[in-house]
C-alpha cells in the first residue's frame, strides 16, 4: 500500500475510531494535540509501534512531545483541556453513520474496501483507472 | 473649468470600472488547456472529502502540514492525519484504534 501512496496513486487518511475506551481516546487526543504542532505522524507511529508510548499515559505523552521537540507547555495544555475531544467524537459519529463498526476498517473513495490487503490494492488500482478514464473521456 | 473637472472624474471612474472587470475575469492560475479536468478533479475530491469528513469539519491547513522527514513515509506531503499527494485520484481512509 505504501507504494501506491509514494507513487501518487493514493492518499491515506487515518481516522480515530475508539473501541477500547479511555486510554485509546487519550492517545487519539494526544495525537491530535501533536498534530497542532506538525507531529501527528510521529505520535501515530509511536502509539502503534513504541512499547513505552503504548502505556498510553499522560506522562508518556508528554515525554513523547518533548522527544519530538514540541512546545511541551502548549501540548500539555491541549491534552489537559481535551481540546480535540469534540473532533474525535465527531469522527466517531461520522464513522458510525457510514457503517463503521470495528477496526481496522478501510474505505476507498468513500466506498467500503475489500477485507484483504491484496483486495484493497486491487481496488485502489481499479479506482485510479476509473478516475483516469473519467477524466480522459 | 467645472466641465473639465466633471469629465476628468467621469474618465477616472470609467478607468476604475475597466480595471475591476479585467482583474475579476482572469484568475492568475487558470490553465485553459486543463481547466475542465482540474475543476472536475477538484469537485470530485471535495465530494469525497466531504463524504468522509462530514460537512461540518473544515479542511485542515497551516502549521499541521508539511513533508514527512522520517521513516518509510519520508518525503511524502502530509496535512495532519492525511499523507500523500493531494492530487492523488484515490483516497484510502482507515478507521482504527491505537490499542
Amino acid at each position: 500500500m505504501e507504494e501506491l501512496i509514494h507513487s501518487g496513486i493514493a492518499r491515506y487518511e487515518y481516522r480515530h475510531f475508539i473501541i477500547f475506551g479511555s486510554a485509546s481516546q487519550f492517545a487519539a487526543m494526544a495525537t491530535e494535540c501533536a498534530g497542532d504542532q506538525g507531529a501527528w505522524w510521529e505520535f501515530h507511529d509511536a502509539y502503534l509501534l513504541d512499547a513505552q508510548a503504548r502505556s498510553f499515559t499522560r506522562a508518556g505523552a508528554i515525554d513523547l512531545a518533548r522527544d519530538n521537540g514540541l512546545d511541551v507547555a502548549r501540548f500539555t495544555q491541549c491534552i489537559d483541556n481535551e481540546e480535540h475531544r469534540d473532533r474525535i467524537l465527531e469522527m466517531q459519529r461520522h464513522a458510525r453513520s457510514v457503517g463503521i463498526s470495528g477496526t481496522p476498517t478501510f474505505r476507498i473513495n468513500g466506498q467500503p474496501a475489500a477485507r484483504s490487503l491484496s483486495g484493497i490494492i486491487e481496488q485502489v488500482r481499479a479506482a485510479a483507472e476509473a478516475v483516469e478514464n473519467q477524466e480522459g473521456s | 473649468m467645472r466641465l473639465t473637472l466633471v469629465l476628468a472624474t467621469l474618465l477616472a471612474a470609467i478607468g476604475l470600472l475597466f480595471s475591476a472587470c479585467g482583474s475579476g475575469g482572469e484568475p492568475a492560475d487558470e490553465d485553459v488547456s486543463t481547466g475542465t479536468v482540474r475543476s472536475e478533479r477538484a469537485d470530485r475530491e471535495a465530494s469525497i472529502m466531504q463524504q468522509e469528513q462530514g460537512a461540518d469539519q473544515p479542511a485542515e491547513a497551516g502549521a499541521d502540514s508539511g513533508v514527512i522527514a522520517f521513516g518509510h513515509r519520508e518525503g511524502l506531503p502530509f496535512a495532519r492525519n492525511v499523507v500523500g499527494d493531494p492530487d492523488a485520484p484515490v483516497l484510502i481512509v482507515e478507521y482504527s484504534d491505537f490499542q
